[in-house]
């Protein structure tokens, strides 16, 4: 659209823009073009400044006022050289000027490049508009994924309930007498059925996180207490391998954390270290490095190659499988250990390692944990 | 001989439990929803309640929470059985009158100890 009360400039701009292909409603009175733009609003308006009764710059105030003519890109044709002008211009919504004299060339080009900007941006807008769409399904697909685990392990422990207590039962010789042969399939029934309760737990605690629907609880303690009540629990299972575990503390600092999350990590650690050690000691180190603490669990085992060590904390990593074949492990606890420590912790996981001598896995956080909203962030 | 009321909606839950109570020399009570298990806790007197807590007529803190209120149910020592081990739970079972808790899937092994241990603090 061509607006100008001039009669021989709006023939010259209509004719030049015809001549290069360009569909022209020229349009010499402002109300009208107000008016015109509204019941069908153009790719493009050419304002003059000067009208009578309305000027250029309210009527681009107008339009830029009405969510139909809004975007439509506006571009001044004044003769003024003057620059307070142009600011006025750019302030009211245009996008460009052509001063008169007019040339062709200067023309052409400033409304094809004001036509290709709009047409860019339009596009981009929508696409821009479509991702974030698509953004917003996918979290709330990941989140109901999550929630679903969360179910569905809960469904999935009832029946366990039933194997696990049965065979108990039948163990205790309740119901009458086992035979040795009985005893040892029960006894492969109980140690399956908990297997896969640890399993179902892991998953369950995973997803939790995952969906945001953990509670961080900080408390603040003093940390050997947290160590001696580890050591506690995992005694028997090193006894049972003849492994000693041992202690090397530069430090016993107080902390605030979430005591059941750290202890459930350091837990897992020391479980691993006795699962893939064959022979030595388990050592638990302590380090305080300023606002950090950092627990290390140190083996005696096997090690791990250094080509599986980036794979470690990945969810069911097939290197358990070669560290050892017999492993307890769910698959899942390296990955679990690294979602606590990195989304509810706000800390980190590393891992040391030399074939044959063994293998030393760090959990490093914070001594102070802040949260400042119940949102958990999503982790991966 | 020592009584044991055992509140639990799942039937396979109720023979393990009774099976491994009535070994361990106890006398047994059972009540399959909250509400017939609130009436035989006033009517039998027990001397211990195993109280599940996620049964579907009314759940296990509401059975505590009225049988708390009665002259019979008042001192009644009450042990949770829960398999919704979440943090905040223990805290809340004890606050509102439970004398401890047992997780579900309850260790057969390990469960009678588990009681004894419970039931010897609270007295």
């Amino acid at each position: 659209m061509v607006v100008d009360d001039t009669p021989d400039n709006l023939r010259l701009f209509s004719d030049l823009l015809v001549a290069e292909g360009y569909k022209v409603r020229p349009t010499p009175d402002a109300q009208l073009a107000i008016k015109s733009a509204f019941a069908n609003p153009p790719d493009l308006i050419l304002l003059d400044v000067k009208m009578p009764v309305i000027n250029g710059f309210d009527v681009c105030k107008r339009l830029k006022q009405d969510e139909r003519t809004e975007n439509i890109p506006v571009i001044f044709i004044s003769a003024l050289q003057d620059t307070e002008d142009r600011v006025k211009g750019f302030e009211c919504g245009g996008v460009d000027f052509i001063t008169k004299p007019v040339q062709r060339e200067e023309v052409i080009a400033r409304v094809s490049s004001q036509l290709e900007l709009f047409r860019a941006r339009s596009l981009l807008e929508q696409k821009n508009q479509e991702l974030s769409k698509a953004n917003l399904k996918l979290q709330g697909l990941d989140k109901l994924k999550s929630l679903f685990i969360a179910n569905m392990s809960h469904e999935l422990r009832t029946p366990l309930n039933a194997i696990i207590g049965f065979a108990g039962v039948m163990l205790q010789e309740i119901p009458g007498k086992v035979n040795e042969k009985q005893n040892n399939y029960l006894n492969r029934v109980t140690s399956a059925g908990k297997h896969l309760l640890g399993l179902i737990n892991d998953v369950i605690d995973i997803s939790k996180i995952e969906s945001g629907h953990l509670d961080v609880n900080p408390q603040r303690f003093c940390l050997k207490q947290l160590v001696d009540e580890a050591i506690e629990i995992i005694k028997p299972q090193a006894n049972k391998k003849q492994l000693s575990i041992e202690v090397d503390a530069t430090a016993w600092p107080e902390i605030n954390t979430d005591y059941k999350r750290l202890f459930q990590c350091l837990l897992n650690y020391l479980s691993n270290a006795i699962n893939f050690t064959d022979q030595g000691t388990i050592t638990i180190i302590v380090r305080e490095e300023n606002n950090n603490l950092k627990i290390g669990v140190q083996d005696t085992g096997k090690g791990i190659p250094e080509a599986g060590i980036p794979n470690l904390f990945q969810a069911f990593d097939r290197l358990q499988a070669f560290r050892n074949e017999e492993s307890e492990g769910s698959g899942l606890g390296l990955y679990l250990t690294r979602t606590i420590v990195t989304g509810i912790l706000k800390g980190s996981v590393a891992v040391e390692s030399q074939i044959n001598k063994g293998s030393t896995f760090y959990i490093q956080i914070p001594k102070d944990l802040k949260i400042d909203t119940h949102i958990i962030e999503k982790v991966i | 001989m020592t009584t044991v009321l055992v509140i639990e909606d799942n039937a396979d839950n109720m023979e393990i439990i009774t099976a491994l109570l009535g070994n361990a020399g106890y006398q047994i009570f059972t009540a399959m929803t909250g509400m017939e298990g609130l009436e035989m806790a006033i009517a039998k007197r027990p001397d211990f309640i195993l109280l599940d807590i996620l049964m579907p007529d009314i759940n296990g803190d509401e059975v505590l929470q009225k049988l708390r209120a009665t002259e019979e149910g008042k001192d009644v020592p009450v042990i949770a059985v829960t398999s919704c081990a979440m943090i905040g739970d223990r805290a809340r079972l004890l606050a509102a009158g439970c004398n401890g808790y047992i997780e579900k899937p309850i260790d057969p092994m390990t469960i009678i100890t588990q009681i004894r241990e419970i039931l010897g603090e609270t007295q």
